[in-house]
């Protein structure tokens, strides 16, 4: 996954837009108070599932594809996903999510060889 | 002025519980940086500049994978895009500040300051939050920069068979779990991360952001059906 690298100029282009665009977001409402009114429910009810709908839509192709987990180094990333969702649903902790992961991940690599 | 200190001083005590969590995500976006392909100077400026770990991830995923930059910054955005609720519910405390104040506590608006400040004077909608407001971002503005600063250098000192890049799904599952709260929730990010793994197929990275759509609608559609 890595070498991808982005010619420097996009990257500091793209860097300038990330933080353009989020400043704009938590601004949104506090620049304008009293003059962009509220939110309409439908979009209040929507914007409530985004980052669920969008957290797993990066997840679950980093962990399946459709062609199945794609051999052992697939296998092992699933593996490894299952067991971080099980310690994160069980302890609620971010550290204890990525060291399960991560642990998984290395000891299946190994036992693969 | 001393209400001001007086308020910064309680901030700064009430936020140092939160202080871990947030330097663990900032952590894991340091550690990604470097693996998606960003120098270690452009990876501390994106921390700076963008200073929101989630939409941080999310962008390096996409820039790790060759995403074109347009799709990049839309998608990360939408990561992003639940801070407008955030905006607009704690505006009211704002209101009265002039514009150069209003768009220094914006850039510190996250979800524990925003959460903490809003518990803290919902009884008193009339008092000074500025105080207060930056004792909660200050500390966790320093620690966040400082996680990433350690993030990236851990990074760029150990071997690529680590496979760190896995930290960012894990991270995300992590805080998926967060968000998972009842069974909308939960039908949101089964259709989500159902059309995302067939959606790789799709030009562009499009499929996160349809896969995106496709999730929320479906949880909209689950709590108008009665699912709860």
């Amino acid at each position: 996954m890595t070498g991808h690298a982005a010619a420097p100029a996009t990257a500091w282009l793209l860097i300038a837009a990330l933080g353009v665009g989020t400043f704009a977001l938590r601004l949104s409402f506090i620049g304008l108070y009293g003059r962009l009114g509220t939110l309409p429910p439908g979009v209040e009810r929507a914007l409530r599932f985004v980052p669920v709908a969008v957290l797993a839509a990066l997840v679950l192709p980093a962990l399946v594809t459709l062609d199945g987990p794609g051999g052992p180094a697939g296998g092992a990333r699933l593996v490894a996903g299952v067991v971080g969702g099980v310690v994160a649903w069980r302890t609620d902790s971010m550290t204890a999510t990525i060291a399960a992961g991560m642990a998984t991940l290395w000891g299946v690599q190994l036992a693969l060889g | 002025m001393t209400s001001l200190r007086a308020g910064f001083v309680e901030g700064g005590r009430t936020i140092l519980p939160v202080l871990p969590a947030a330097a663990t995500v900032a952590l894991a976006a340091g550690v990604a940086a470097p693996t998606a392909g960003l120098t270690p100077l452009q990876s501390v400026a994106m921390s700076v500049v963008v200073y929101f770990p989630s939409v941080m991830l999310a962008a390096l995923d996409l820039i790790g994978d060759g995403v074109p930059a347009a799709v990049v910054v839309v998608t990360a955005l939408v990561v992003g895009v639940r801070v407008v609720v955030l905006s607009l519910s704690i505006a009211p405390y704002f209101r009265r500040f002039s514009a150069g104040w209003k768009m220094a506590l914006a850039y510190f608006l996250w979800t524990p300051v925003y959460a903490l400040t809003v518990e803290r004077f919902a009884a008193e909608p009339a008092a000074d939050v500025r105080g207060y407001y930056l004792g909660l971002a200050l500390p966790l503005w320093t620690t966040v920069q400082a996680a990433v600063v350690g993030g990236v250098a851990f990074s760029t000192s150990v071997p690529s068979g680590l496979h760190l890049e896995f930290i960012v799904p894990l991270a995300f599952i992590a805080l998926l779990r967060r968000f998972v709260t009842d069974r909308t929730t939960v039908v949101a990010a089964v259709v989500g991360g159902g059309l995302a793994v067939p959606g790789v197929r799709l030009p562009l990275g499009l499929g996160v952001v349809v896969a995106t759509v496709g999730g929320a609608a479906a949880g909209v559609l689950a709590a108008r059906w009665g699912v709860r």
